[in-house]
């Protein structure tokens, strides 16, 4: 069996690459705390490769506008239809933010209107219990981007598995840090990116 | 009067009255086959295909018997004929009628004189009116007939239409089924400007979403307490006009089966929806992405659009975007648009004047076809094409060789560790006087040692920028100059906090807080296609966090039924029905063919057909084999898809 590979989507439009240290840090807090088979460094995919097959989760971010080519839009259709769960993260934690207008509506043209994910979801007990939905970010707690702390996360849905997993709450900057700087904060920040992957592998 | 004279007086005589006579009978064939149609019509409904027949096959009839008659009684144009008609019916002619028309020499004044005195022209009134009379009493009996049929009879024989089986007689009294005979008009929504479709007595319903759809049956007379519609448990409204009920709905966006219920009585039919589509658009040029030195010359764009009904606007959306960082300003441009009015397609072209766009250095251009429908009922239904992105290049970035972004990440967790560090040291000022003194000294001198770690992460990220080579920069940047701003204040910030000064600490702490504000809004950098190799040491981390998880079961998943299965297993089911020729059979095809719709796109023209055959008293058993062949097929690679390998 390989080991779990934790995969940046690489697209053409934007930004991609802005989460540069989310990779290193989910994969530290999945050693801390799971006894998962982990690749030691993430990988880059191009969305629109055949290598993306390889990869069961697929981490999406940025700032910038996205529009998928039609190579790109075909191939994450079809990993999705195929079991593949994709987590897109708005860098920019703005509602009216270009990079949320954009993705959202790319994924409603590929797989219909995202919904809300219910905040007493499996996915917020799937590793680390969060009774009251997804954790909020400190970007959010300091008012920055739109000022709101988003309550829910969203989700394209089968039933109630979520496939596509879309958060407003730019996790990819509250996990932008080295792994080794977690031993200066308290919590680790990192903690639900165990919810998500462990969601992701056992849904 | 002359010899020719009275013949061809007798020849017109004589034609006329066959024309008229065969005339007569014609209408009488071309109405008795109308009679026939209507009359079994009467004693048992005609479909709409051999009623549309009546018609024509009464014109054909009526023309073919015209045609026969004239044939045979063509010697009537025959003047030699005609002289022979009358020498057979007078014989005192004693042949010089035919002679005299003949014979043109001398003696023909005996001959005519002959002619004179046995006045032929007598002879012919009996047999005209003869003629005339049995063509009269030939046509009258189907005249009759045919105006003796109820008005709507003859508008179903002489108009047929969909939906006029609303127009027979209904049968069986006040016992009769009232939804047993149904007539349904789909009326597309007006920007569609399409035709309204009706269907007689259907069991698909077929329409653009969002139609007017309109159900009407008899009986309504009898009251509507017991007549009822709906779809699943939603009830429909029904209402009366004269002897007519209604039930009026809107097409839905997907399939549905709509029951009827008139006391014991009950039918189903689908409604399947054609979705109006959204427009396609193409981009054709610029045909690739670009990145582009200097923003300066000419981009030629090129697009179309195609819409299944209609366009009303086509256009090019430009979105500008420019910043750095978490910080962009987006601008969006329409540009080049057309109005196509209704039609299918459009295309779209315009030139950009790249030194007008206010572009700079790192400024993102995305450029796509944008195209609306006309559809105001379920819509607008809007459609883009792929996204070309136009870039233009930033001196500071380098695309080709590798940039460690390491300070750009530790900067944002610095500044979130400063705004820490400073909400800490005020709570600590705000709870001095409810805390002992050497509990505050402790945590001053802790808020102290925590900032001077920041400091030396701040230096040691002031030491990467000012010492990185190959990134395009050598030397003090505008970031290190502030970053240096801030490691000061830190450092002095640390010094009162070590001396427990925390009032005296927080103006530099604010201060540090600021400068980390201000690097974070300068220039940055941002490496494209290059991402750092940042390798996780497992073994020492492995199974090392202090937070404890709280792993619940999970409740059990209910399984996901392969839809198609299901589908094939109530298939199986509607076949012992229609085996057993069980009343339910055509209502269990219905629901299968419209869950079908959905979930198994491919078994349904088949099912469709079923239903169909069965609705005509066809066997639907091979139709529905080949559904079920359709449906229960082993799952086929596609080709040209890559093979799953995700694991674990």
């Amino acid at each position: 069996m390989k080991p779990f590979t934790f995969a940046t989507g690489m697209y053409a439009s934007g930004d991609w690459e802005s989460g540069q240290m989310v990779a290193a840090i989910v994969i530290d807090s999945l050693a801390r705390f799971t006894a998962l088979d982990l690749a030691p460094t993430g990988v880059n995919v191009p969305v629109d490769s055949p290598q993306l097959f390889e990869y069961p989760f697929l981490y999406l971010t940025g700032h910038l506008p996205v529009r998928f080519t039609s190579a790109e839009r075909g191939n994450l259709s079809r990993y999705v239809q195929r079991g593949g769960f994709v987590f897109m993260d708005d860098h920019n934690h703005d509602v009216d933010g270009v990079f949320h207008k954009t993705a959202t509506e790319e994924l409603g043209r590929l797989f219909g209107p995202l919904r809300t994910v219910p905040n007493d979801h499996a996915l917020y007990r799937s590793f680390f219990k969060y009774e009251d939905g997804p954790p909020a970010t400190s970007h959010e707690l300091n008012g920055w981007g739109d000022n709101l702390v988003h309550e829910h996360l969203m989700g394209i849905m089968r039933g109630d598995r979520i496939d596509v997993l879309y958060s407003n709450k730019d996790y990819s900057s509250e996990w932008s840090m080295h792994p080794d700087s977690k031993r200066f904060l308290e919590v680790d920040p990192s903690r639900f990116s165990v919810n998500i992957v462990v969601y992701a592998l056992t849904r | 009067m002359r010899v020719s004279e009275r013949v061809y007086r007798a020849r017109w005589l004589l034609a006329g009255a066959m024309l008229v006579a065969s005339i007569a009978r014609a209408a009488a064939v071309s109405l008795a086959i109308l009679l026939l149609f209507g009359l079994i019509d009467l004693a048992g409904p005609l479909p709409l295909g051999i009623r549309g027949a009546a018609l024509p096959a009464s014109v054909a009839g009526g023309l073919i018997a015209l045609g026969l008659l004239i044939a045979r009684g063509r010697y009537a144009f025959h003047p030699t004929r005609v002289a022979l008609y009358l020498e057979e019916r007078v014989p005192a002619l004693e042949y010089a009628l035919v002679t005299a028309l003949e014979h043109t020499g001398p003696g023909v004044n005996v001959l005519e004189q002959v002619v004179d005195r046995a006045e032929p022209e007598g002879a012919l009134r009996t047999p005209v009116i003869r003629a005339l009379a049995l063509s009269a009493a030939l046509l009258a009996p189907p005249l009759l007939g045919v105006a003796l049929l109820p008005l709507a009879l003859r508008e179903r024989i002489l108009r047929p239409a969909p939906g006029d089986v609303l127009l027979t007689a209904s049968r069986g009294g006040t016992s009769a089924s009232r939804v047993a005979t149904i007539a349904v008009r789909v009326i597309p929504p007006a920007y569609a400007r399409r035709e309204e479709r009706r269907f007689e007595d259907p069991s698909l319903v077929g329409g653009l979403a969002g139609s007017r759809v309109e159900l009407r049956g008899k009986g309504a007379a009898r009251g509507l307490d017991s007549l009822r519609a709906g779809i699943g448990s939603e009830a429909l409204r029904v209402t009366a006009v004269g002897d007519t009920w209604i039930v009026a709905l809107p097409m839905p966006d997907h399939p549905v089966a709509v029951r009827l219920i008139d006391r014991d009585y009950s039918r189903l039919f689908a409604l399947e929806p054609v979705a109006d589509q959204p427009p396609a658009a193409t981009l054709t040029a610029p045909s690739r992405d670009t990145t582009y030195l200097l923003p300066r010359g000419r981009l030629a764009l090129a697009g179309s659009a195609l819409d299944d009904i209609g366009l009303v606007r086509a256009e090019f959306e430009l979105m500008h975007t420019t910043g750095s960082g978490e910080r962009f300003v987006i601008r969006r441009i329409a540009l080049g648009g057309v109005s196509p009015g209704g039609a299918p397609s459009a295309s779209v072209q315009a030139t950009l004047l790249l030194d007008t766009m206010r572009l700079g250095p790192g400024d993102v251009l995305h450029v796509r076809v944008v195209a609306r429908d006309g559809n105001d009922v379920t819509g607008p239904g809007e459609g883009a094409s792929d996204t070309r992105t136009i870039r233009i290049a930033d001196p500071r970035l380098r695309d080709t060789i590798q940039v460690i972004p390491a300070a750009i990440a530790a900067l944002d967790t610095t500044m979130l560790s400063q705004r820490m560090l400073v909400i800490r040291a005020e709570t600590l000022l705000v709870q001095r006087r409810r805390i002992a003194a050497t509990a505050f000294e402790d945590r001053a001198r802790v808020l102290g040692r925590q900032q001077g770690l920041l400091r030396e992460r701040v230096e040691a990220v002031i030491e990467e920028l000012t010492t990185a080579t190959e990134v395009g920069f050598t030397g003090e940047t505008e970031a290190s100059g502030i970053l240096g701003e801030a490691a000061a204040a830190m450092k002095l910030a640390q010094r009162e906090l070590g001396e427990y000064r925390v009032p005296g600490a927080l103006p530099y702490m604010y201060r540090a807080l600021k400068a980390l504000e201000r690097v974070r809004n300068s220039e940055r950098l941002y490496l494209r296609g290059v991402f750092p190799k940042l390798v996780v040491d497992l073994d020492k981390v492995r199974l090392k966090g202090t937070d404890q998880p709280s792993v619940t079961p999970r409740d059990s998943r209910p399984v996901l039924l392969d839809a198609r299965r299901v589908l094939g297993e109530r298939l199986d089911r509607a076949i012992t029905l229609v085996a057993r020729r069980d009343p339910g059979a055509r209502d269990s095809l219905i629901l299968i063919r419209v869950d079908a719709l959905s979930r198994a796109p491919d078994a349904a023209p088949a099912l469709g057909r079923a239903v169909d055959a069965l609705r005509a008293g066809r066997d639907p058993l091979p139709l529905i084999a080949t559904a079920r062949r359709v449906l229960l097929r082993a799952t086929e690679a596609s080709p040209g898809v890559p093979a799953w390998r995700g694991g674990p």
